[in-house]
């Protein structure tokens, strides 16, 4: 039976013909318009896709996975910006193949200063040191020698203590003399006795030795140096060097010990300026020969009637007490080394000082600094000095080794625990690959301070002066003696030589010594190139970007060499004084170099110089190069004195293309040190001698804080 | 069964179908008018929109380790855009293993005939950053390097009004000009349709307006970009 079909909307007609026709013009229609909006949604999405490329161009999006990726590079110094002690950090920043670039400055090697050995406050300790050096000072001391201790008989007389511990078995011989134990001593180099005094050791062996110890770690004091038998050796001075010669000429060979008599005049050589105590160290044995010439109201002085006060042409003169008695009314204090004696301490205690006097009853009270700061990330830790002796508020343990060069083998180190801190600071290096510091003192000691325990971690004795670190290695000198070691980290001398300046490569030590500059390989301190000047050398410095080695002369020249130390310019700067710091600097590819004199400043290029800017008077404390300016720091102290706490440090500020002087700004009251560059702060540091911190804003300089370097796109258009 | 069709009947048919045919006729004229404007609107935009592309491109790695004071320079209708070129045999500015950016070359001497260059690996990767027909941005002006110029010359021959003087930067630079037949960068043909480019600096701000015209189509477009 057939169903009539039923539908909601009836065709026109019920004939198929029109249904065909009529599904067809729908599907026409329909797939007109599918392809019209097709057509659109493609090139929206074409749109949409070039929109989103930019986008993705213009941003870095971590989204589909995709993971940030730094790299840091460091590279050569900045233009502008000082070879040596600075470098280029390249921050590239990326997504896989879009990186963006910057770059910012970084510290290469901080800035050291430049070393001075002369700073001392205004009122300063005066100490005069007699030496007793009759060969009464050979007799015997009271006292045997320590078994575990070394001493040393010179060939020119006398023996020493040397060191309290000794590598020695018994005896070694060797130019200086023959070094021998105590042990061995207390057998074979027994002192005469005298005036009831029976020890193996002699008086010189025990008073000279602690005296020349006492001076030796004596910082910022003028010392003078008198001997019984030859009156005034050496004025004073604050000359550590100087002062140690004297001492070290004097032996034990006399036949005279005018004691009072030189008393007497020693009373009488102290300056009126610029004292802060007055001191007058007597070594001796107590024993008198040809004395008490002296006028008569001086001979008994402390009125105690002895029949003694007298003059003798041979010994018995007792007027070393009265004589000590009229020191202490001049406001003189005499202090006494020697065999412990009624009379010596008499003689001490009428002179108002001490028997056997320490350090502390002799140095400066007080504190300083002499060093520039130690930046840290989060602090900046100032190395100061306390009663003339290093000794940072921050340092909490010293629990590492203590060493002093072996006296048979200098090539190995012996610990020697009883080995003190002696002297200020001197100069710094910090090492930033072990979170550690060195440091040296005026009195050549160097300390390793392991920043993060605060703690000593070794200390060397004999070593001092400038130091550099290069990779394993530890440069450092010259030291008292001139002389310049290398050593490593464990620490072990590698190789010494003699100099009087130096900078060094990554391979290669430069050293200046005298008019010559020679090149000794790092590793072992082989002598590979040499140039002689014929002018005195006062620094040399190496460019670590261009290779370059300059080398600047006491009349202000400046020789510039290669790596080999081929001679590749000479250029006079005109100063005609020492040059003290080099700084080079490329500015628009081209090399330039600064010097900077006691008076002066000059600017060159490798070929010629450029110009010179005068300083105002004073002493040049440090110079830095940043963003094509030149920071010099002078020190004007206030005479006579030139206390280090006195007068004012200015900071002048050059352009180093045309020298011209862009301002200049007092620092602080006193001397400054530094500048030491805090560059996650950008604060360029300075610290006073008496410990006061002072930052100027540096944020200003290009290189500070982050610069664009544009942007790669890896990828490419498709 | 066999009745056909009457005389009304077929008259009606015809007549629907003549509308439905006049209909469809005037659905394709507008479909393909409709069409053809779409096609020159297309074209004008897909030559705006290469420009674009190469444009943002070129801009966003502007002086990338180059001196970024010499970024973008603009000459009447000539746009310098400070940067290597990335091509099939050269990719791009890289990074100096000591030497740091920005990294540019010194003009050591300079006449009508061209420049001497202290060097023409700026970057110091081995390849010269310098070719024909790219543009050059220095100190004193942009120019553009002869055609004629051989890659890794130090002599440099270019075609300027104003020549360098001794003692300027000098980087390589994309250029873009406009010629009768289109935009071209680096004398090589970008957008046909474009027949107006000009770059404008003002202040801190490049604004680049262009038009393309493809038979009476046109379409314009303006772009800006800041300048650090």
């Amino acid at each position: 039976m057939r169903q009539p079909r039923t539908c909601p909307y009836p065709t026109p007609s019920p004939e198929q013909g029109w249904v065909i026709a009529l599904v067809l013009v729908v599907l026409a229609v329909t797939l007109g318009l599918t392809l019209a909006s097709a057509s659109m949604v493609l090139f929206h999405m074409k749109s949409s896709r070039a929109y989103s490329r930019i986008v993705q161009n213009a941003f870095l999006s971590t989204r589909d996975g995709r993971e940030l990726s730094h790299r840091l590079s460091l590279l050569d110094a900045p233009e502008g910006w000082d070879h040596i002690h600075f470098s280029t950090e390249l921050i590239d920043v990326g997504i896989e193949d879009i990186r963006t670039y910057s770059w910012r400055v970084a510290v290469r090697e901080p800035y050291r200063g430049i070393p001075r050995h002369d700073l001392a406050p205004s009122q300063r300790p005066h100490i005069l040191v007699i030496v007793d050096d009759s060969v009464s000072m050979n007799a015997s001391s009271g006292h045997d020698y320590r078994d575990e201790s070394l001493y040393l008989r010179s060939d020119a007389g006398g023996i020493v203590h040397v060191s309290d511990c000794s590598e020695v078995p018994d005896t070694h011989a060797c130019p200086e003399g023959i070094y021998f134990s105590g042990r061995w001593g207390n057998s074979n180099e027994r002192a005469a006795a005298m005036n009831g005094l029976y020890g193996a050791m002699p008086t010189w062996a025990l008073a000279f030795s602690r005296a020349r110890s006492l001076i030796d770690s004596l910082d910022q004091c003028e010392i003078a140096v008198m001997s019984g038998s030859r009156g005034l050796i050496h004025h004073f001075t604050g000359n550590w060097g100087e002062t140690m010669q004297a001492l070290d000429a004097l032996h034990p060979t006399s036949s005279r010990a005018s004691l009072a008599e030189t008393l007497y005049q020693a009373s009488a050589i102290f300056p009126e300026p610029c004292v802060s105590g007055r001191h007058i160290l007597l070594v001796t044995a107590g024993i008198s020969v040809n004395d008490g010439h002296l006028p008569a109201w001086l001979r008994d002085y402390d009125h105690d009637d002895n029949p003694d006060d007298i003059a003798f042409d041979g010994e018995g003169s007792h007027c070393l007490d009265d004589v000590s008695a009229y020191a202490r009314s001049l406001g003189i204090a005499v202090h006494v080394m020697g065999p412990d004696t009624d009379f010596l301490r008499d003689v001490a205690s009428k002179g108002g000082g001490r028997f056997m006097p320490g350090r502390d009853d002799l140095t400066p009270e007080g504190t300083t600094v002499t060093v520039p700061l130690m930046i840290r990330p989060d602090l900046s830790l100032v190395l100061s000095n306390s009663r003339a002796c290093l000794h940072p508020t921050w340092l909490s343990a010293e629990t590492g080794m203590h060493g002093r060069l072996n006296v048979m083998n200098p090539w190995e180190l012996l610990p020697c625990p009883d080995l003190p801190v002696s002297g200020t600071a001197f100069t710094i290096a910090p090492d930033s690959s072990s979170d550690c510091l060195y440091v040296s003192t005026s009195r050549d000691r160097i300390i390793r301070i392991d920043l993060s325990k605060r703690d000593i971690s070794w200390l060397l004795k004999d070593l001092g002066g400038a130091l550099y670190i290069r990779g394993d290695l530890l440069l450092s000198g010259p030291d008292r003696q001139g002389i310049i070691t290398c050593i490593s980290r464990d620490p072990h001398p590698v190789w010494r030589q003699q100099g009087t300046c130096m900078d060094a490569s990554d391979s290669i030590a430069y050293v200046g010594t005298g008019s010559t500059v020679q090149a000794h390989t790092l590793a072992d301190g082989f002598l590979v190139f040499a140039f002689d000047t014929n002018h005195r050398i006062t620094i040399v410095r190496y460019d670590p970007v261009t290779g370059t080695i300059m080398a600047g002369t006491a009349d202000g020249l400046l020789y510039l060499f290669d790596q080999a130390l081929e001679l590749t310019g000479i250029i006079d700067t005109g100063m005609n004084e020492a040059i003290l710091d080099i700084s080079s600097f490329t500015m628009r590819k081209t090399t330039h170099i600064l010097a900077l004199g006691r008076t002066c400043l000059a600017g060159c290029t490798l070929n010629d110089l450029q110009w010179t800017a005068s300083l105002d008077p004073g002493e040049p404390m440090g110079m830095a190069v940043m963003d094509g300016r030149a920071y010099v720091s002078v020190w004007t102290g206030e005479p006579p004195c030139l206390g280090m706490e006195t007068g004012t440090t200015v900071l002048h500020e050059f352009d180093v293309l045309t020298g011209e002087r862009f301002g200049s700004e007092v620092l602080c009251a006193g001397a400054a040190f530094g500048p030491s560059l805090d560059l996650d702060h950008a604060f360029m540091k300075f610290v006073s001698a008496s410990g006061e911190i002072l930052d100027k804003d540096i944020s200003s300089l290009l290189g500070i804080q982050p610069c664009p370097l544009g942007k790669k796109l890896i990828r490419q258009l498709e | 069964m066999g009745k056909g069709m009457s005389l009304v009947e077929l008259l009606i048919a015809l007549a629907c179908s003549s509308i439905l045919v006049l209909a469809l006729y005037h659905f394709n004229r507008i479909s393909a008018a409709s069409h053809h404007g779409m096609r020159c609107t297309w074209y004008c935009m897909q030559s705006l929109r290469t420009a674009t592309l190469q444009l943002n491109s070129d801009l966003a790695q502007g002086a990338c380790l180059l001196p970024q004071d010499i970024k973008i320079r603009v000459e009447g209708n000539q746009l310098f855009i400070s940067g290597i070129p990335v091509t099939s045999q050269h990719p791009g500015v890289s990074v100096s293993s000591h030497a740091p950016p920005p990294y540019y070359s010194l003009v050591i001497s300079s006449d009508a005939r061209g420049l001497i260059l202290d060097t023409t690996d700026i970057d110091g990767d081995g390849r010269p950053d310098f070719w024909a027909d790219l543009g050059m941005i220095t100190d004193t002006s942009p120019c553009v390097i002869s055609h004629s110029y051989a890659r890794g010359d130090s002599r440099v021959a270019i075609l300027t009004d104003m020549i360098p003087v001794q003692g300027d930067r000098a980087v390589p630079a994309i250029h873009y000009e406009l010629k009768p037949d289109g935009l071209y960068r680096n004398n090589q043909l970008l957008a046909e349709a474009v027949i107006l480019f000009q770059p404008r600096i003002s202040g801190h701000t490049l604004t680049i307006s262009m038009r393309a015209r493809y038979h009476e189509t046109t379409k314009d477009m303006s772009l800006s970009y800041p300048i650090p």
